[in-house]
């Protein structure tokens, strides 16, 4: 038996006991489904450390294990607990099944592990799609909404012409090299390179860009954003706890692996449009964000002007940098989605930025903990949002490297857009803090907030890594 | 190809979904010649048979009512004038893609049919499941069966998901197989079964 399959086996004896769970039990308490799907992820994650360090491939190379891959799985698997632990009783307040929630979720965690660790193209795609699907799934999870049911088709409608664009461009890289191992299709790229051999590349070059493109919608990069506050204002909470933390990690961790592996030596097409994707979410994502008043458009628009960051990152050749930015974005999103849950009424979630107002004077730590999460979102000193930027600052500005031209400007633009980010950052925080209920009108009541304790852990404990990344760790050049 | 065009042409989806198996057909052909005869057969098997028989008997079974004089099983809608420079839009990037593409797909075939010729079996039976199950514990492809079978386990739990949250109505985990039943008669679109035997609406070109 080798230790890949025996890693594997908690998340689909987690899938098959709550299988078991819903077909006996499945309007019971949601407690006992959320404590096995939690078991198993952190088993999952045990049996991954204590994977033999001299065995990389399994499966003859289907399942190709690197450093990098293995830390991205690890912070997917936290992340997709945490959001595993978040939804406990949200589930129940908007009355989703959560075993069928859970059993999805499970998967989704399943694809994030295989697409961390997958060394070939079949896997990588089904990894993708594994991914990929059940996401659309939690975008239209909460069946009560107009809006969740938009999301959902939304997201189905055009992740599925994505997908398709992606295994359309795989499937140019094979018949470009001939070859489905990721490390093979490096050593035929890297030859055709060295050769000139033109006529091949030709189609690698066009499967490359096809497969950059569904990425860069699959993660909300502009210009292939529009979907991405439609999705996250349709869906609810505890599906986006899922949606917009650990799979942005695990599909932007691909991506990076892929452009850093397989399409190394094509680096100088890549290069630029990871450049041009950044510029573009930086100008866009500010300058749509400024105009929302509903909160979860605001947090969809902060995730594209993040992306152009993450591509800097990913451009820049830096697997520190990179997952160090993943790893605390996810966690800031996850504490996000966490203070909104507990800012909900037992009704609805909270949407509007105006449903904010008072919330200092009445609920003095939970709008702290929310301010903390937004200053290191904006990427103020001390926090690790700020330590993320600035390492993905200094990586792309490596005197050792070959950028591309106009690199400094794209920069440049990076640090204005972070700038203009800071105003509806501070929106929210002005809205908590300064303004007084009267003021709004009649609108206006001060929330009921639910402080359960599985909110409060979570956002407690993701403003306890924010600040200790912030504070504590120190990048390699920094 | 022609068939395929109709497909997005015709305004009848019954229509649309038969002449989608039509062209099926050409596809399996294709298959066929480049010597994957098991590819070949299982895109009629499962294609034009299983899932186009799904297909059409969901299109059946929904029949959405009528609205405001449009009838969208059996044709009529908006104006088909309304969205001419989208289609001429459409139909120029149509042919840069064209041009684009198939060259590049001519020269990958040129490599690959050598490739084809050298290998016997290639495309048999055999082959393929050679491929896919021998030695399972090196065989690159077993991960992806193994992944495969799983999301399609994930595709029947939100089926099933789905098909329960109709069950419960307005009232939520509660209710079972009795809501099912009674929903499914009382939602049911009544007005709209005779599907096939409907005259064709009057302002149908």
């Amino acid at each position: 038996m080798n230790p890949y399959v025996i890693s594997q086996a908690p998340l689909v004896l987690g899938f098959a006991l709550l299988l078991i769970v819903a077909s006996f039990r499945p309007h019971q308490k949601e407690s006992l489904s959320g404590l096995i799907s939690i078991v198993a992820l952190g088993a999952t994650a045990v049996c991954m450390w204590f994977w033999p360090p001299d065995v990389t491939d399994y499966f003859g190379g289907a399942i190709h294990v690197t450093p990098v891959g293995r830390v991205l799985a690890y912070i997917c698997l936290a992340l997709t607990a945490g959001a595993m632990l978040l939804s406990d009783e949200y589930l129940n307040k908007i009355h989703v099944t959560a075993v069928d929630w859970r059993m999805v979720v499970l998967a989704v965690g399943m694809g994030m592990v295989n697409l961390c660790l997958a060394g070939d193209l079949p896997t990588l795609f089904i990894a993708y799609e594994l991914v990929s699907i059940p996401s659309y799934l939690l975008a239209g999870f909460s069946h009560r909404d107009p809006r969740s049911n938009e999301a959902g088709m939304k997201y189905l409608l055009l992740g599925a012409f994505s997908s398709v664009l992606f295994l359309l461009g795989l499937s140019f890289v094979y018949g470009a090299t001939g070859e489905t191992n990721l490390l093979a299709i490096h050593d035929k790229l890297a030859a055709a390179v060295s050769t000139g051999a033109a006529a091949d590349l030709v189609l690698a070059k066009v499967g490359l860009a096809l497969i950059l493109g569904a990425v860069f919608f699959k993660v909300g990069v502009a210009p292939f954003h529009t979907w991405l506050p439609d999705v996250y204002q349709g869906s609810n909470l505890a599906s986006l706890a899922v949606i917009a933390s650990p799979v942005k990690v695990a599909v932007f961790g691909m991506l990076g692996m892929l452009l850093w592996g397989a399409f190394e030596p094509l680096a100088d097409l890549w290069k630029p449009v990871l450049l041009c994707g950044a510029a573009i979410s930086a100008v866009m994502g500010n300058l749509q964000g400024i105009r929302q008043t509903s909160m979860k458009r605001l947090v969809a628009f902060s995730a594209v002007v993040n992306a152009g960051f993450i591509l800097l990152g990913i451009m820049a050749h830096s697997a520190t940098v990179v997952i160090f930015y993943l790893g605390s974005y996810g966690i800031m999103s996850l504490g996000t989605w966490a203070a909104f849950m507990a800012m909900g009424t037992p009704k609805a979630d909270v949407d509007e930025l105006s449903d904010l107002t008072g919330l200092g004077r009445n609920h003095k730590w939970l709008a702290l903990a929310m301010t903390i999460i937004l200053l290191s979102f904006a990427g103020i000193p001390l926090t690790s949002g700020f330590a993320a930027k600035f390492g993905v600052l200094l990586e792309a500005l490596r005197p050792d490297m070959d950028t591309p031209r106009h690199t400094v400007q794209v920069l440049l633009l990076s640090v204005v857009g972070g700038l203009i980010s800071f105003y509806f950052y501070f929106q929210i925080v002005r809205a908590m803090w300064i303004e007084k209920p009267e003021s709004r009108g009649s609108k206006a009541s001060p929330l009921v907030p639910e402080l359960r304790w599985n909110y409060v852990f979570v956002l407690a404990m993701s403003v306890v890594v924010i600040i200790s990344l912030g504070m504590f760790l120190r990048l390699p050049g920094l | 190809m022609l068939s395929s065009l109709a497909v997005v042409l015709v305004r009848n989806p019954v229509r649309a979904t038969l002449l989608l198996i039509l062209s099926f057909l050409p596809t399996s052909f294709v298959y066929i010649l480049l010597q994957a005869s098991f590819v070949g057969i299982l895109q009629i098997l499962v294609y034009a048979g299983a899932i186009m028989m799904l297909f059409t008997f969901v299109i059946m079974m929904i029949n959405p009512a009528p609205k405001g004089g449009e009838d969208p099983v059996m044709g009529g809608g908006p104006e088909h004038g309304s969205n001419k420079a989208g289609a001429l839009i459409g139909l120029v990037g149509l042919v840069v893609a064209g041009f684009l593409v198939i060259p590049m797909v001519w020269q990958a075939a040129s490599q690959v049919s050598v490739a084809a010729v050298s290998k016997p079996d290639f495309g048999s039976l055999a082959s393929l499941s050679d491929l896919l199950f021998k030695d399972p514990a090196n065989n690159p492809m077993t991960v992806s069966f193994e992944l495969i079978s799983f999301l399609i386990l994930v595709g029947i739990i939100a089926a099933l998901n789905f098909s329960r949250r109709k069950a419960h109505g307005g009232h939520g985990g509660h209710g079972g197989h009795a809501a099912i039943a009674v929903d499914s008669i009382t939602t049911r679109p009544t007005k709209a079964l005779p599907v096939l035997t409907r005259a064709p609406s009057p302002d149908r070109k």
